[in-house]
């Protein structure tokens, strides 16, 4: 009898109670959907991911929601973009009090490219002083992530180590293979010359061979002004240039104008994943970005 | 006695031989540090300029606000931020410590001087209002610049299903809220402040583009030791943004305030002395902002008070704005109308303002 009413005891607890069973997902917060989507390739079940930027919004400006604040705080890994691209992510990491968060710069291990050299101030825009941000637009640096990632993953989920381990290791064959599946469509578009709105693809140019000629923006973050935009045409019927390259969070209207008296082409340039249909998942991405390229303007 | 003397030298000289102590861990960082500048140009109706002492047209230095933010530790920020409202003074808008986490059941703890979460308004600095001017409530209810006292408060974000809730709770120092009225201006008031509190209850929610935040906040306490005047109060705040990108964005911003606050007048009778009254007053203020660009927008404004000390006295207000931001959101220039009545004074104001606002460092994004 005594037996039986402890037994029960111990059943309404643990009903009352849940302990958390061992198979729970390791929760993972990240700033943008590219480090989302590698994030997921890596921890496959075992990882529940959330970006806070949408694929189509601006990763420099995302507003502090408390309901950003509400998921971070029941995360336990939070992968930045770093090199201060994210920097409304303190503010929300902040202000989610998770004190067992581990938070993950996954730009560290990443060479960053266009360094500002001497005095950094507002006059020169939106720079960053320390690189150019936009470092996952080259896949080997997909790779860096996939490290950062797997390092983070195996400190808080210690259980499936090897598991994390097997998804970076399946992560970088999937790359290789997709390398090979790209060269063909590289060798259509190396050498092409582009403008951009943005300064966002100074890696994916390096990695595929494609130069950036000018940008719609006189500097980083400001506005078009009507002097810039007129050394833009000159440039573009200079140099022949084919392609203005838009990201879906930049107004065309310059592009459009641009275009009109040039004769080139605005094309959506998505940086991010989800940021066009198709481009789903990080290799995705550079599916789509390739393919445009090489439709729009390649040999 | 010669004894105690070598014990003495003795020791002196292991004191002096000790390695000296190590200076205090210091940061190598310094703290983040922005200014922001706000000046106007200013028209005004001839009665309002007499009214004020102004010309009807006149350059105003309204604000120079110097923030100094940072991490203390893995675990705690500070925040300080003193403004130069004129050429000659200085104030403490802010001042306080935040233990960011760390602590059990999601909480936070901050103390110093701060914002007061009473209503979502007075957690602002005034640079973010397009409209310009303080509601009219808050200059009655909560004092001229807003309810900034010393204090310590304590807050926990939670979530309910999809939501976020927030429920922060704070004492204070009561003398934050003092306030000018007839029987109390010649008053040596050497009464230490009572102790206030006060609480937040908020709700927010995002639905794809739209977010949505409303809160209640209720206030009470002894504001006048020396008188035992007290006071209790009631807010509800909402606010709704629509933004489905970087271009286009709507603001709708509404707040009210209930005030039950007892008064000492003079008493004018035989008997002399003083005369406490409870004195109800309720304010609201409505407003809505429309970006229609990157980086113009728009707005107007609806603002209603009673006084919170002269019973029955009633201010109304409104007004429009059109505001445009030059290459980037660290300049603001912004064109502002607004018309006021008042039963305090028997005329109508009307004024044009033509603010220019900078903000210079990293100055963190505002929160929702």
């Amino acid at each position: 009898m005594k037996t039986n009413i402890v037994l029960s005891l111990v059943a309404l607890l643990a009903a009352l109670f849940p302990v958390p069973y061992a198979a729970a997902k390791v929760r993972i917060v990240t700033s943008t959907m590219d480090l989302a989507s590698i994030a997921q390739a890596i921890g496959g079940a075992n990882v529940e991911v959330t970006s806070l930027a949408k694929g189509r919004s601006d990763p420099h400006y995302v507003e502090v929601l408390p309901s950003y604040m509400v998921k971070v705080s029941k995360a336990q890994i939070y992968l930045k973009v770093g090199l201060d691209l994210d920097r409304w992510a303190d503010q929300i990491i902040d202000g989610s009090r998770n004190s067992r968060l581990i938070v993950v710069d996954c730009s560290g291990g990443v060479a960053p490219l266009n360094v500002p050299t001497g005095k950094i101030d507002a006059s020169m825009g939106d720079v960053h002083p320390r690189g150019n941000p936009h470092y996952w637009l080259d896949p080997e640096n997909g790779l860096v992530i996939a490290g950062s990632v797997v390092a983070a993953l195996q400190r808080v989920d210690a259980a499936h180590a090897s598991d994390y381990q097997a998804g970076y290791e399946r992560f970088e064959s999937l790359l290789r293979a997709k390398q090979r599946e790209w060269a063909l469509v590289v060798e259509r578009v190396r050498g092409m010359e582009i403008v951009t709105f943005h300064d966002t693809w100074p890696y994916f140019c390096a990695a595929f061979g494609i130069e950036v000629q000018g940008f719609v923006e006189p500097k980083p973050g400001i506005e078009p002004t009507p002097s810039h935009t007129a050394g833009i045409i000159e440039l573009i019927k200079a140099r022949e240039i084919t392609v203005i390259g838009v990201e879906p969070y930049f107004s065309a209207r310059t592009a459009d104008v641009i275009a009109r008296e040039t004769g080139a082409r605005v094309v959506t340039l998505p940086p991010s994943v989800g940021g066009v249909e198709g481009a789903d998942g990080y290799f995705e991405l550079f599916d789509v970005l390739l393919a445009t390229l090489a439709r729009e303007g390649g040999r | 006695m010669k004894s105690n003397l070598c014990s003495l030298v003795g020791a002196l000289s292991v004191l002096l031989a000790a390695p000296p102590r190590p200076a205090p861990a210091q940061t190598l960082a310094n703290p983040d540090i922005s200014v922001i500048g706000d000046f106007r140009l200013a028209a005004r109706n001839g009665e309002l300029a007499d009214a004020v002492g102004a010309r009807p047209v006149q350059f105003e230095f309204e604000e120079l606000e110097f923030n100094f933010n940072g991490y203390l530790n893995p675990y705690m920020r500070a925040d300080v931020t003193v403004a130069l409202p004129d050429f000659e003074s200085l104030d403490l808008e802010e001042a306080s410590m935040t233990v960011l986490r760390g602590l059990p059941l999601s909480t936070q703890f901050r103390v110093g001087k701060y914002f007061l979460d009473f209503g979502k308004l007075n957690t602002q600095h005034p640079h973010q209002w397009p409209w310009m001017e303080p509601p009219l409530m808050m200059r009655t209810m909560l004092g001229e610049e807003g309810l900034r006292p010393l204090g310590a408060q304590l807050s926990t974000l939670q979530a309910v299903g999809e939501s976020a809730v927030t429920l922060s709770l704070n004492a204070f120092r009561a003398d934050a809220f003092a306030h000018e009225h007839a029987a109390h201006e010649e008053d040596e008031d050497e009464s230490p402040p009572e102790t206030m509190f006060s609480g937040r209850l908020s709700w927010f929610h995002t639905f794809d583009v739209t977010s949505v935040e409303a809160g209640l906040s209720a206030l009470g306490g002894r504001y006048d030791a020396a008188e035992a005047l007290d006071v209790t109060m009631g807010a509800f705040d909402f606010k709704l943004r629509w933004r489905p990108d970087t271009y286009r964005s709507v603001n709708v911003i509404a707040e009210s305030m209930l005030s039950e606050r007892e008064v000492a007048y003079e008493d004018t009778t035989a008997a002399g002395g003083h005369e406490v009254r409870e004195v109800s007053a309720a304010g609201a203020f409505a407003a809505i902002q429309v970006q229609f660009r990157r980086r113009w927008d728009t707005g107007a404004y609806f603002d209603s008070t009673e006084d919170a000390v002269e019973e029955g006295a009633k201010t109304t207000a409104g007004g429009a704005w059109f505001a445009f931001m030059p290459a980037e959101e660290t300049a603001r220039f912004n064109l502002v109308y607004r018309y006021e009545t008042s039963d305090l004074y028997d005329f109508e104001s009307h004024g044009v303002s033509l603010q220019f606002i900078f903000g210079l460092g990293p100055h963190r994004p505002h929160r929702f």
